[in-house]
């Protein structure tokens, strides 16, 4: 019964509802990253993002309204421009610097960051209020959600699972035979750019409830999971999707639950580590059950043979 | 009263000259250093041990594992935190300021915790190698962030650990930040000839019968000790800038181990200079405080940029173009 309240109650609706929304379209691109072994790409893309957040909640607020919901969403469209720029950079780096792709990810990753440090560091000066709520973006700060974000929230998954559902065949090829993609005529940078779309949208998406330096989580550990548990491609979507999910709600629940075991003052602890604990956890169990499993049927093998 | 109050760009560097011929003069005793000087002479340590670790991380291509342990050093400074105050209860320790001991300690564990927890993973796990980083140290730094909140009840502290507070330096971080690049130097300079085997040719390093795979240990000791002791005043993430821009600026004008370690060092000095300089030009003529690592940071990623664009259209590799094909 007291689960059910969790889904209604104005106050848990928003923060509950609004970050399994958001771990499911990360599950979902996870999987694509995870097949790809392209896992640091999205530790990078959640750094870049940074000084859009920033820049984006300052611009709306001098320009636009002060409207809490509307300068969100304006942060959320100018961080997804910046972590594709920060894409693009990491291309361009590789290509004209001649370096390995390892560096050029993590001289992106700081670079990136620190101007939004630096941003940061000017607004802290004339408006505490907005670099505050930047702060909060950096471990997430599920709790001050409400039914608007579920809203967007909902909106934005619908796209990634759309785009996940129609160009899923193009996906399985793309992943696991990208000869033959190119032979039957895939237009090898279109996907690669639509693909870049969807991991800076789920990235963006995250980065309100499990924050900017942990978001790279989200895009690892629920694919890691699934992979353990099946090996189709379609079942591996599924189990993400459903591993993201309830990582998603135990992490919630337990940074909401905190506060009452622990007093730590007035605030409200960040959401983020909780979530990505609890995802490590379950992904440390099936990597615990998978090894079992391997270890018996080898011993049934050895069994057979002696 | 800080000296540099009010000066420009170009007073800053004249004042900080006048102020080290009396210095040298021995008329000004070292704990009347101003602010600005502290965190010149810190970031040009910091940049100095960063830039030499660095152009062996970045030429053995470890800067995703060095990422990984820029975040796993929080939760080897908790540990650490937890321990002294479980065994030297009447110590009083903040968790900001540990001695050197403490902090190597720390260092010691976060890399042996992440680089065993990767390794088990990718072996055992059979995750592929960039998931089994990831996985690790997400969840590490998780659990330090966590610790940290319920530990000294400040949700603040999370937040100083990323972003940095390098206004806060105090004489002894600065003291602190030079003995770890005493340390990288020696290190570099004692072991230089088998850190470049290990780094270009591991088979010729083990014929010769030493253990490549040591070195490569003993730089991932010095690389997380010296984000240990430069984390409190430039952040986890922004250190990462310290470590891969000046090799990669460095590289584009050399192609020799030595004189790219040079050129490091050269280029993270006096970019060190020039932020510290602009953020007090920008403070004294625009009223603006800024962030000195983020200006630093920002300012060696245009540097970087710009110098690889006219690299990169420069005569010289048109012409190679050209007649390449």
């Amino acid at each position: 019964m007291e689960f059910i309240h969790y889904f209604t109650d104005p106050l848990f609706r928003g923060p509950v509802i609004g970050t399994m929304l958001m771990a499911l379209s990360s599950s979902l691109v996870s999987v694509l990253v995870f097949f790809q072994r392209r896992s640091l790409v999205g530790e990078v893309l959640s750094h870049t993002s940074y000084p859009g957040i920033i820049l984006g909640i300052a611009l709306s607020t001098v320009l636009f309204s002060e409207n809490e919901a509307f300068v969100g969403l304006w942060a959320l469209i100018i961080a997804f421009i910046s972590s594709l720029i920060g894409l693009a950079l990491i291309d361009l780096v590789m290509k004209k610097g001649k370096i390995h792709e390892d560096t050029a990810l993590c001289f992106v990753l700081s670079s990136f960051f620190g101007v939004g440090v630096l941003l940061a560091s000017i607004i802290q000066q004339n408006h505490p209020l907005l670099y505050r709520a930047a702060q909060s973006y950096l471990f997430g700060q599920a709790a001050t959600m409400n039914d608007l974000h579920i809203f967007f929230y909902a909106i934005f998954a619908l796209i990634v699972i759309a785009i996940c559902i129609v160009g899923y065949r193009h996906f399985q090829t793309m992943l696991f035979d990208p000869n033959f993609a190119k032979s039957i005529g895939f237009q090898k940078r279109g996907m690669t750019w639509l693909y870049h779309c969807l991991l800076a949208l789920s990235v963006v998406i995250g980065i309100r409830s499990v924050g900017v330096v942990l978001m790279s989580a989200m895009l690892i550990a629920p694919a890691a999971t699934a992979s353990k548990i099946t090996k189709k491609l379609s079942h591996c979507f599924i189990v993400a999707a459903h591993v993201g999910v309830l990582g998603a709600f135990g992490g919630v629940l337990l940074s909401l639950k905190i506060p009452s075991w622990f007093p730590i003052g007035s605030t409200t602890p960040p959401t983020g580590p909780f979530i990505v604990l609890i995802l490590s956890l379950l992904c440390l169990i099936v990597l615990m059950a998978s090894f079992r499993r391997k270890k018996q049927a080898l011993k049934k093998v050895g069994a057979h043979i002696l | 009263m800080n000296p540099y109050w009010g000066k420009d760009f170009i007073g800053f560097f004249i004042t900080l000259g006048e102020r080290f011929c009396s210095f040298v003069a021995g008329s000004l005793p070292l704990v009347e250093l101003a602010s600005d000087e502290l965190q010149l002479l810190t970031l040009v340590f910091a940049s100095i041990s960063l830039g030499l670790i660095g152009t062996f991380v970045v030429v053995n291509r470890m800067s995703m594992l060095a990422n990984s342990l820029s975040h796993t050093v929080l939760l080897g400074i908790v540990v650490v935190y937890v321990m002294l105050l479980k065994f030297f209860p009447g110590a009083g320790q903040d968790i900001t300021q540990m001695g050197i001991g403490a902090l190597f300690l720390a260092a010691l564990f976060s890399g042996a915790v992440t680089v065993t927890l990767s390794f088990l993973l990718k072996r055992y796990g059979k995750l592929p190698e960039d998931a089994s980083i990831g996985l690790v140290f997400t969840t590490l730094f998780a659990l330090g962030i966590i610790l940290v909140t319920l530990l000294t009840k400040n949700t603040h502290l999370g937040i100083e650990v990323v972003m940095g507070d390098i206004e806060a330096v105090e004489l002894s971080d600065a003291r602190l930040v030079f003995g770890i690049m005493i340390a990288c130097i020696s290190f570099i300079g004692l072991f230089y000839h088998r850190l470049l085997c290990a780094s270009f040719d591991q088979f010729f390093a083990s014929s010769i019968g030493f253990h490549p795979s040591f070195m490569l240990y003993g730089l991932l000791l010095l690389c997380s000790l010296s984000i240990i002791s430069s984390f409190r005043s430039i952040g986890v993430i922004l250190v990462l800038s310290l470590l891969t821009a000046p090799p990669l600026i460095a590289r584009l004008f050399t192609k020799k181990l030595a004189s790219m370690l040079k050129l490091s060092c050269a280029v993270g000095i006096v970019s060190s200079g020039f932020s510290v300089a602009l953020s007090r030009h920008i403070l004294s003529v625009y009223h603006q405080p800024v962030s000195i690592a983020g200006l630093y940071v920002t300012l060696m990623m245009i540097t970087y940029l710009t110098l690889l664009f006219f690299k990169s259209f420069s005569p010289k590799n048109l012409h190679k173009k050209h007649f390449a094909g």
